[in-house]
């Protein structure tokens, strides 16, 4: 195609003497090409070849984490999937440890504090997320409340939170700890389990 | 007109010349071979291997391997085949080994070879690396003057997106060697 180019050029704009010039680069170039079409095909000739195939399945997976919330007691474990969110100590009659919300009522008392909820989704066609908590532990004296809705203890049905979470981002939720005056002072401690479920 | 006639009779002793470089005997490869590749005389022999910590390689008939990742998600299970999967924002990237011998017809061990790569085919959602160099339809050299009869271990990474929906991911890599 080169080669081609430069003979049309020279022969429209310099006559015979420039068209003889051409011929003689022409001649050259298809020499050198020549030689050279042997030599790629010697060369290709040496090749050999082989197929990798690769197989995997991906799936789709959903992932939860707590962290803690800016208003909130610092969670241990913030980040994670497994997190102790610790009230401190708390009393009828002692103000409430920082970012712990304190309500008194006629036979009780009730503490608060906020923490966050994230789900994550990879490789699945999921608009939104279902989310359930359940107490573990048996605790007949104290109440569990997250939000407006009080926990369920096992083997009980799960407390549904939300059924429209959105995916990736923080969402605020509150836990509530209902202690009434009765209790006598102890340690209290428990677990609740969250479930996210991809609508 | 001399020049043409000329021209037509190079053209002709180097058609003639070129048909003597044909391989003896035809050889058709079921595979899709795309335009770089051109059916050749076999010198030597490609074997995939299993690399230690790598994902199993099963060798299905000379020249063909397959690389079983097992399932992948960002969020892993234990069941992974000895893959690493490196989360980012908006995809994860698996990472395993795998091990390749190119070996010499009747025992003629010496020289070295090119090693080069490229996608025979692959989920376009994917991308996929070996050592370092990103795969396309265009061979990619990932080693040079690799030496007969040893065993070179390469890194393959594919990126999957978190958009893309769950499925059976099923890349082809081809592996050209050229003498040196």
């Amino acid at each position: 195609m080169g080669s081609e180019l430069h003979y049309q050029s020279g022969d429209c704009l310099n006559g015979e003497v420039n068209n003889m010039k051409n011929k003689a680069i022409l001649l050259a170039e298809l020499f050198t090409g020549l030689f050279l079409i042997p030599g790629l095909a010697s060369a290709q000739g040496q090749t050999s070849s082989a197929t990798l195939t690769i197989t995997a399945q991906v799936q789709s997976s959903i992932s939860l984490v707590f962290t803690t919330d800016t208003n909130g007691v610092v969670l241990t474990g913030s980040g994670t999937n497994v997190a102790t969110l610790n009230f401190g100590s708390v009393s009828q009659f002692i103000s409430p440890p920082s970012k712990v919300t304190e309500t008194i009522g006629a036979t009780s008392f009730t503490v608060s504090t906020p923490f966050d909820i994230r789900v994550d989704k990879s490789n699945v066609t999921s608009a939104n997320y279902a989310l359930t908590a359940e107490v573990q532990t048996a605790d007949s004296v104290n109440t569990w409340m997250i939000d407006t809705f009080p926990l369920t203890i096992v083997p009980a049905a799960a407390t549904s939170l939300t059924v429209t979470g959105v995916y990736g981002t923080d969402v605020v939720h509150r836990l509530f700890l209902t202690i009434p005056f009765s209790a006598g002072a102890s340690v209290i401690s428990n677990s609740i389990n969250f479930v996210a479920t991809a609508n | 007109m001399k020049l043409i006639i000329f021209i037509w009779f190079l053209l002709g002793i180097s058609a003639c010349v070129a048909w003597g470089q044909r391989p003896p005997s035809h050889t058709v490869r079921v595979t899709a071979i795309p335009s770089h590749m051109q059916p050749n005389r076999r010198t030597s022999w490609i074997t995939f291997l299993t690399a230690p910590s790598g994902s199993p390689v099963h060798s299905i008939g000379s020249d063909h391997g397959v690389l079983n990742l097992g399932s992948l998600s960002y969020f892993p299970r234990a069941d992974v085949n000895d893959v690493e999967i490196l989360r980012q924002k908006d995809s994860f990237i698996v990472s395993t080994r795998f091990g390749v011998r190119i070996d010499l017809p009747n025992d003629h061990g010496a020289g070295t070879a090119t090693v080069s790569a490229f996608l025979l085919s692959s989920d376009p959602l994917a991308s996929v690396w070996v050592d370092g160099v990103r795969l396309s339809t265009t061979p990619g050299i990932i080693g040079r003057q690799v030496s007969y009869g040893a065993i070179t271990e390469h890194v393959l990474k594919i990126a999957v997106p978190i958009s893309m929906p769950a499925a059976q991911l099923l890349d082809s890599i081809g592996i050209i060697v050229t003498p040196d």
